[in-house]
């Protein structure tokens, strides 16, 4: 349990500089690139404002509070505050702001479920935790294979946050980080594809440090080793696509599937026939769903990695059925 | 004027390609997920014992082809954001 926590600090260490940096001019490019765009400049606001500035949901208004209340500790730093004030843009950003509400809630559930452990199960959450952990354990090994436990506290990390995070969106008020988008900016995108390239990154030190370095580059070269030329690119390519599929694939899925619920309910409030209810219950399922594709990909990835380990490279199944797209 | 009609052309050009990207993404994406389904239901009649393996296999089989259409649902949400809004029509058709 201990692991896990230590493993979801990572998670959140690494995802929030990427983020804070590529929230802006990543999504920022194509609005300013077309001409006929200036009235849409016009609606995002100029200079240090953001477009999320412009919707007043309470949950906005909080992030807001709290990006005005920290503006004081940027400058104890020696920020000028231009800096500061721009660093605070992004860093409470709600999206931003609600992945660290994940991430702490998961912390503190960590910590006093790990205080609670004992011979016999509780009979409240801490029981219900451990049956979760224990689930997930038997998921990773029968992904993985035997010895697959030891990857539990990633993948399980991944899997609870970002079923977390999927949930997050169907609650009024809310947004899920995985996938909301305003306008021309996905910023669900910079959750997303923080999260798979933590995940890739695992992947491949798990190759590496598991297969050895030499199994590693031959897992490149692929099986007759005279195609080298040919296989070392699309091996390259294919591995580039990986976290790419990755994050667009949970990205698309939620912030569609919001999408979705959000002009269901605009129906609901036009003409009184409550179609989101029943599409309410299947976000809840397809959000479970995600998190399951998302981990069970990167448990064949690892999988299909480790298969190389000891034995000769006799077997073209190296990459599984589910690793061989990508 | 004629800027007027060619960016007409352009628009209505744009407004099409966004509003077919998803269906005809989702037309072969849908009747391939049918036969992937229907083929993991046989063989789960056929075999009940491996049911879990062949179920785990179809799902993620399953998310790999929806994420063909959920690229082309990307590609709807960047046009959507070129296409201009009906004040902005109505303002450019009166100047």
């Amino acid at each position: 349990m201990s692991a896990l926590i230590w493993v979801l600090a990572f998670l959140l260490a690494a995802a929030q500089p990427v983020q804070a940096v590529s929230a802006v001019p990543d999504a920022g490019e194509p609005a300013a690139t077309v001409e006929m765009e200036e009235h849409a400049d016009a609606d995002h606001g100029h200079g240090a404002s953001m477009p999320w500035h412009d919707q007043h949901t309470v949950f906005n208004r909080v992030c807001l509070l709290l990006r005005d209340a920290s503006l004081p500790a940027f400058g104890a730093f020696g920020m000028s505050p231009e800096q500061a004030e721009e660093i605070a843009n992004s860093v409470f950003q709600p999206f931003v702001v609600m992945t660290w509400i994940i991430c702490g809630g998961l912390m503190v559930l960590s910590l006093y479920v790990r205080k609670r452990l004992g011979r016999v199960p509780q009979k409240d959450i801490a029981g219900f935790v451990e049956m979760c952990v224990d689930s997930l354990r038997g998921f990773t090994r029968g992904a993985i294979g035997p010895g697959g436990e030891e990857h539990a506290p990633f993948i399980a990390s991944l899997f609870v946050f970002i079923t977390l995070s999927n949930w997050a969106g169907l609650i009024p008020g809310l947004i899920s980080p995985t996938g909301v988008s305003e306008g021309d900016f996905l910023l669900g995108l910079n959750t997303t594809l923080s999260l798979a390239l933590v995940a890739i990154i695992y992947v491949h030190y798990v190759a590496i440090r598991k297969a050895g370095l030499k199994s590693y580059l031959l897992h490149f070269v692929g099986e007759p080793w005279w195609l080298f030329p040919v296989n070392i690119p699309i091996h390259i390519v294919g591995e580039v696509a990986r976290p790419v599929s990755l994050a667009f694939r949970l990205f698309g899925n939620i912030g569609g599937e919001d999408k979705v619920l959000h002009f269901l309910a605009i129906i609901m409030f036009l003409s009184a026939v409550p179609l989101h209810v029943p599409m309410t219950f299947f976000a809840v399922f397809t959000g479970l769903l995600q998190a399951y594709v998302f981990t069970a990909l990167t448990c064949s990835y690892i999988a299909g990695f480790l298969e190389h380990q000891g034995d000769a490279h006799g077997n073209d199944t190296h990459a599984g059925p589910a690793t061989a797209q990508a | 004027m004629e800027a007027f009609g060619q960016a007409q052309w352009y628009f209505a050009i744009l407004a099409l390609g966004t509003a077919l990207a998803v269906p005809i993404a989702a037309l072969p994406a849908c009747i391939s997920q049918g036969r992937a389904a229907a083929a993991a239901f046989e063989s789960i009649a056929r075999q009940p014992s491996v049911s879990g393996d062949i179920r785990a296999n179809l799902i993620i089989s399953l998310a790999l082809i929806e994420s063909i259409v959920i690229y082309a649902l990307l590609v709807f949400f960047l046009l959507q954001g070129r296409l201009p809004s009906l004040q902005q029509i109505i303002e450019a058709a009166a100047g």
